[in-house]
């Protein structure tokens, strides 16, 4: 398999979509309540991943922010740094929340870092054979 | 009765299937045909697990959204679980590090975008066409306008998807592409007409979409938004289009 091309289309959407399936592929309890937004804004305007958790979760991709409890946006360079490389760029040019970063860093702490630190156990364990 | 974690499995290795068969035709280790042939055959399948309409559209979705993480994951190397570090320890650096706003976010994004076309960027000059001139009709716009400006910039035989709505022209008229399937990539104008089942079905943007619109007799497929698809989707639309517009 070839792997080596450039991506042709690297806009920030990528990230949404990659929580969208992420958070949809777990069908355990949220554990967490209330609404989230993710948004990248670009040239052509802005898109959101949004959540929403309670006994169920449901979680759509959208060109409008909802009503939501908290949200966090950032540009397009800063999404596909997020996705490269796991770290933001030395200077974001966007990156604002409004709402409670407590919900936010309960989001990511339930849904991405659990895995992550899951992983980079995994991972190390791999590299050392 | 399946199982839930049989359908699951079932579901992750479709979405394999899917991915890696796409990522093949793009490599061109297989005939460019083979794409059309692999959607429709791996959407059939998905179909027959799932019992009620709103079922099978739920299962198509998850599909095709793993198949998309996939293709994600594929293109940077590592795994989901890797990427998912990836993207939690960003987002979590984000979190600490944004600013808040306390006024109006909307329109501070508003601001925003405004500021990213006046840079010029190369995405805002692919997008210029079309999709703007939509949402600047957006307001008043009608079913026939749209029609009026797609026939007049594109001619009778051309499909056309349009930006972020459910539009889309071809030879069989000005259509209403439905179905949103669970609220899953509504945004990415992720609605691709097949014909079966409820007569429609979610698709995963708008090469996906072309591939329907091929598939259902298109001879000019055109993409005008061409969205963050990536390079499964650039396979499908480099097999379905006769011409694919990603500038103006």
């Amino acid at each position: 398999m070839t792997t080596s091309e450039p991506h042709p289309t690297r806009d920030g959407a990528e990230l949404l979509a990659a929580l969208h399936a992420m958070v949809s592929a777990d069908k355990a309890p949220p554990g967490l309540k209330g609404s989230i937004a993710v948004g990248v804004v670009d040239a052509a305007g802005a898109l959101y991943f949004v959540a929403t958790f309670g006994k169920a979760v449901r979680t759509e991709i959208s060109d409008t922010l909802p009503t939501v409890d908290a949200a966090l946006v950032m540009g397009e360079a800063e999404a596909n740094a997020i996705l490269d490389t796991g770290a933001l760029p030395p200077k974001p040019e966007l990156l604002v929340k409004q709402g409670g970063s407590a919900l936010l860093a309960k989001f990511v702490s339930r849904y991405l870092q659990r895995q992550s630190l899951l992983d980079l156990r995994a991972g190390g364990a791999k590299r050392k054979r | 009765m399946k199982s839930v974690s049989g359908i699951e499995s079932k579901i992750q290795a479709l979405s394999t299937e899917l991915q890696q068969g796409l990522r093949e035709v793009q490599d061109k280790k297989l005939p460019a045909a083979k794409a059309s042939e692999l959607i429709a055959a791996t959407l059939s399948r998905i179909d027959k697990l799932g019992k009620t309409g709103a079922e099978k559209q739920g299962l198509i979705a998850q599909v095709l959204a793993t198949a998309f993480l996939q293709e994600i994951v594929a293109a940077r190397g590592g795994d989901t679980k890797a990427l998912a570090a990836k993207v939690g320890d960003g987002l979590a650096a984000a979190v600490l590090a944004a600013g808040t706003v306390d006024g109006d976010l909307v329109a501070r994004l508003k601001a925003e975008t405004v500021r990213f076309q006046a840079h010029g960027s190369r995405l805002a000059a692919r997008r210029v066409d079309l999709p703007n001139l939509l949402r600047d009709l957006e307001a008043g716009a009608t079913g026939q306008a749209l029609k009026e400006l797609i026939r007049a910039k594109h001619g009778d035989d051309a499909f056309v998807q349009v930006g972020h709505t459910n539009l889309a022209f071809g030879p069989r008229g000005f259509r209403n592409i439905k179905t949103d399937v669970g609220g899953s990539f509504p945004s990415l104008s992720a609605r691709l007409s097949l014909g079966f089942s409820d007569d429609a079905i979610a698709g995963l943007g708008s090469q996906f979409e072309a591939t329907a619109a091929k598939m259902a007799g298109a001879n000019d497929v055109r993409i005008l938004y061409d969205g963050a698809l990536g390079r499964l989707w650039s396979a499908v639309t480099s097999v379905v289009s006769t011409r694919v517009m990603t500038e103006p």
